[in-house]
């Protein structure tokens, strides 16, 4: 069985996963908000006179987020990924004047984006151990750039996923002011005008939801599933589609990521690369296509168009770029463009393909991101015309350099491969030229690639750059970790089982559990494809 | 992949044993959709082949990759790849003539260009490079033609030939780079006396060059016709391919290893174990060679009855590429330095005329699209730069007019209220 059969075949009705189910909670999900908000609200209060608890600090942010994956992993395991409907629900009233409730649950994208975030999360602590300045306030407002995105994540209610939405932007921008490097106010306010825009379009677009649907709540069991005509389902969707393009980002709403992933501390740059952008794709999953399937065919061509233009001008412009940081920048691009794509086929091997991409290119543009941070800092130069031969001397980036240069193309026995089949083999039958374009793209980016690897790291030894030292010990872990889950999902995408049988070692196989809603959400799009069994009749 | 995900989409399978048979008969196919799959599908395993103009990427970096690496890339590679298309030639052969008359163009194209630039110039691993470019190309072609001409029929020749070819241009590469890492020069001109002083490398230098030049023979006389203007074209680069194999052993191995700075001939040996990998790949590659001349080995390979070609068919094209030793060797042994400063001359111009085609590419395509890209980078900064500034101006302007008394600042819009009106009515105008 090849993997796009092994794929195809889970996306359908996928097979339970034995010992899924034996442990629930009420507040599962809560946890995965509120601890790291307590944790850093106690760290911002506690005393620490001259840094002399730094390090404590920095072990508290790290055992926390290590804390939420152990919790997230139960319930990954534990995750039913044969129902169709919300799990790990929690659900109570909170302002029924208007409908708010505080709603949360997660299916299939749910989790892999809740994943997501929990790796990106502890990779942002270990990226984050070498800060020396004002430890506190940073690791605080990193815990809380955690919470709000895990709450974007599991919100079912319009309303409260609007206010997770908004509230991250505000300590990641106070993360990039106070620790960011030279053009840090700049990046700053790039972030939060983009990223307001993005919340102001949201705002617009769940508030005429809300309306539509007839005005009496804001959980999405309810605006979600009203019937809209297509007109108002067009507005909400342009609505809902700026403001994923400013999230993930979209070209020519991009205008933040150059700045931002350039001057920001590399923590910060993982945790915005990683989870943070990806929300935008996982708004368009939730609202367009899982909620307005006549806005989704009709605009499907717009987002085609618009992860090409995102693609092409990505790799030209990292192809351009003189600062190691901004090639980096321009890349991380490239991987929510592929989602972008896959969203764009409207069919459900595409949907499949995008959800898979939340996890695999959050990712990799985490880690080509973070590795183009790290290499700059650790080699002390940005300019791609003073940096060169530096792989004999930084072995470990080189080779976290490679991986994530590879991750970004899709080479197989990496998570993105299959990310990438399947969302060019949906992306093909209904959009063929986005996807020629797409492909064209990925064909400039693979030349900028080799042209930074050759140059930075297998080019002649520059005599005149200062001094190079190799990744520290939590620098090559934090790369290590997002490299390692690209990894593990590309060599086992159905998790490793126990020999001889079907039962799942301690994986149950990311491929697996995300199904869970997918074929839900994708039953609008499923045409009567022309196939073998099709030819027989 | 783009290939395959067309057929995908077009056909909802992408396995071999259920799409063959529907290729013309699933519902809403077309002879376009086939045409576009097989051109992509060309351009994916031409770019695997290395065939030419898809082979920088080997020619490049053979130069400068560790010659093991570089040896098992264009050995196996070539294998995996010319499979490959062996197995989807009945895609191939389901889109429709003009595809495949282009295709057998590009592939004798492909064969011929690769097979004269390998004379060019003295860059000796690049040499074996293109090469064996031009005979995966020849084999390229013989399995496309005998796919359409008699449903493959004669096409497994094709992929017999390259099984005979890879070892060889494994062996040559390593012998070669032996040869070139003792006496430290990548140039042929520089090379010499190989014969003398490094006999088990230059033997197997040799070995691997004579089966390198020979390898596309079985096919040829397989699976095509001597008299066919295809047929022309292929035993021209079959020529021209013997005589780049063999040229590389007459440099390298005889004239006089001259002495150069901080370079002493007395000092090159041949270095131990030089009896191992390339003789036994040469012995390999003979082998195969040797057996791709019998239809027992080609009714082996894919399991099918295959007769056997007239004698005068493997004596024409052995003799072509027994023609192209003997044009190589005659150069050689009138005058070894004439023959390599002719290739040096036109090895210079033809690099001169591929920065120029690189600079142009450059300047006229690279260029202008990352420049684009680049001020698109700019532009957007500084367009939301101003957006902001303008907000920061406005805002500013609220403040100030909320601070502002109001009676004077309503007289005074009343004021140019009034003047607009009065200088807007009609009347005024005329």
């Amino acid at each position: 069985m090849t993997l796009l059969q092994t794929i195809t075949a889970a996306t359908p009705s996928p097979p339970p996963a034995p010992g899924a189910g034996l442990f629930t909670s009420p507040f599962l999900l809560s946890l995965l908000i509120w601890v790291p908000v307590i944790v850093a609200v106690a760290l911002a209060f506690i005393p620490n006179p001259r840094g002399r608890y730094d390090v404590l600090v920095k072990q508290i942010a790290f055992f926390t987020n290590l804390g939420l994956v152990f919790i997230l992993f139960i319930g990954y395991n534990q995750f039913e990924n044969f129902l169709p409907t919300m799990q790990y629900e929690e659900k109570l009233p909170w302002l029924p004047a208007i409908g708010v409730t505080y709603h949360l649950g997660i299916d299939g994208p749910g989790l892999v984006m809740l994943l997501l975030s929990g790796l990106t999360g502890i990779a942002s602590v270990l990226a984050s151990l070498g800060i020396r300045e004002r430890v506190r306030p940073y690791f605080a407002l990193l815990l809380l750039a955690q919470a709000s995105i895990n709450g974007a994540i599991v919100a079912r209610d319009m309303f409260v996923f609007l206010l997770f939405w908004g509230a991250s932007i505000v300590p990641l921008a106070l993360l990039i002011i106070g620790w960011g490097g030279p053009r840090r106010i700049s990046a700053a306010w790039r972030l939060v005008g983009y990223w307001g825009l993005g919340t102001a379009a949201l705002a617009v677009g769940a508030l005429a939801l809300y309306a539509a649907a007839g005005g009496r709540s804001f959980d999405m069991d309810t605006v979600l599933k009203a019937s809209l005509s297509p007109r108002i389902q067009l507005g909400i969707s342009m609505a809902m589609i700026v403001a994923a393009a400013t999230r993930l980002p979209l070209f020519p709403l991009h205008g933040w990521v150059r700045d931002v992933l350039a001057e920001a501390p590399p923590g910060v740059v993982v945790a915005v690369a990683g989870a943070a952008s990806r929300l935008g794709a996982f708004l368009l999953l939730r609202v367009l296509i899982g909620a307005e399937p006549a806005a989704a065919h009709l605009l499907s061509p717009v987002l085609a168009a618009l992860a090409a233009l995102t693609v092409g001008y990505a790799g030209l412009a990292a192809l351009r770029a003189i600062d190691i940081r901004h090639a980096g920048a321009y890349l991380a691009m490239v991987p929510g463009a592929i989602t972008v794509l896959g969203l764009a086929a409207v069919s459900p091997l595409g949907i499949a393909g995008s959800v898979l991409s939340l996890f695999t290119g959050g990712l990799a543009a985490a880690l080509i991101a973070g590795v183009c941070a790290t290499l700059a800092e650790r080699a002390q130069a940005r300019s791609v015309l003073v940096l060169g031969g530096l792989a004999p001397r930084m072995p470990n980036v080189a080779w976290l350099f490679t991986i994530a240069a590879l991750a970004l193309l899709g080479v197989p026995l990496l998570a993105s491969f299959g990310t990438e089949v399947m969302t060019f083999f949906g992306a093909f039958k209904t959009q063929p030229i986005g996807a020629f374009a797409v492909a064209a793209g990925l064909g400039v980016t693979a030349v900028a690639l080799a042209v930074l690897l050759a140059r930075v790291l297998f080019g002649g030894p520059n005599p005149d750059a200062p001094g190079v030292s190799d990744a520290s010990l939590g620098e090559t872990w934090y790369l290590g970790l997002l490299a390692g889950a690209l990894l593990w999902v590309g060599l086992f995408p159905g998790g490793p089982k126990i020999p001889g049988t079907e039962v799942p070692l301690f994986d149950p196989g990311l491929i697996n559990q995300m199904a869970a809603g997918i074929s839900d959400m994708a039953s609008p799009y499923v045409l009567q494809a022309p196939g073998p069994a099709a030819a027989s009749q | 992949m783009s290939g395959i995900a067309w057929l995908y989409a077009r056909y909802g399978t992408q396995n071999l044993n259920t799409l063959l048979p529907i290729l013309h008969t699933n519902p809403g196919w077309t002879v376009r959709s086939l045409v576009v799959a097989v051109v992509l599908l060309f351009i994916g395993i031409g770019g695997r082949l290395a065939l030419w103009p898809f082979s920088s990427w080997v020619t490049q970096t053979v130069t400068s990759a560790p010659g093991a690496a570089s040896a098992i890339v264009q050995s196996v590679w070539s294998v995996v790849g010319i499979v490959f298309l062996y197995r989807l030639t009945p895609i191939f052969v389901s889109s429709n003539q003009r595809t495949l008359q282009v295709l057998l163009g590009a592939c004798a194209v492909a064969a011929i260009v690769a097979a004269a630039l390998a004379i060019l110039g003295n860059e000796p691993r690049r040499a074996v490079a293109l090469t064996g470019s031009a005979v995966v190309a020849i084999a390229a072609a013989v399995i496309i033609n005998g796919g359409y001409h008699r449903p493959a029929a004669f096409g497994i020749a094709g992929v017999a030939a390259v099984l005979a070819l890879a070892p060889a241009r494994a062996g040559a590469l390593l012998a070669i780079s032996t040869i070139a890492n003792a006496m430290r020069t990548d140039d042929l001109v520089e090379m010499g006396d190989a014969w003398r002083r490094m006999r088990a490398s230059s033997g197997a230098l040799l070995a691997c060059a004579i089966v390198i030049g020979l390898s596309a023979c079985g096919a040829l006389a397989y699976g095509m016709s001597s008299r066919s203007k295809l047929g022309v074209a292929l035993g021209e680069a079959a020529l021209l391919a013997a005589i780049g194999a063999l040229r590389i052993y007459f440099a390298a191995s005889f004239g006089p290893l001259r002495r150069r700075r901080a370079f002493d001939p007395d000092r090159v040996r041949e270095p131990q174990g030089a009896l191992g990998w390339p003789y036994w790949l040469g012995v390999v590659g003979a082998v195969f060679l040797v057996a791709s001349l019998i239809p027992g080995w080609l009714n082996l390979l894919d399991g099918s009855k295959h007769p056997t070609p007239s004698p005068a068919a493997f004596a024409v094209w052995a003799a072509v590429a027994i023609l192209g030793f003997a044009a190589c060797a005659f150069p050689f042994v009138r005058s070894r330095d004439g023959a390599l400063a002719a290739t040096a001359f036109s090895g210079s111009w033809l690099g001169r005329a591929t920065v120029m085609l690189f600079a142009a590419v450059d300047r006229f395509l690279v260029a202008p699209a990352t420049d684009i890209a680049r001020r698109v980078g700019d532009w957007i900064p500084a367009g939301d730069g101003a957006l902001g500034r303008f907000t920061t101006t406005t805002g500013q302007l609220a403040i100030t007019a909320a601070r502002a008394p109001a009676l004077p600042v309503v007289l005074l819009i009343a004021l140019l209220l009034a003047l607009v009106l009065a200088f807007a009515a009609p009347g005024i105008a005329r």
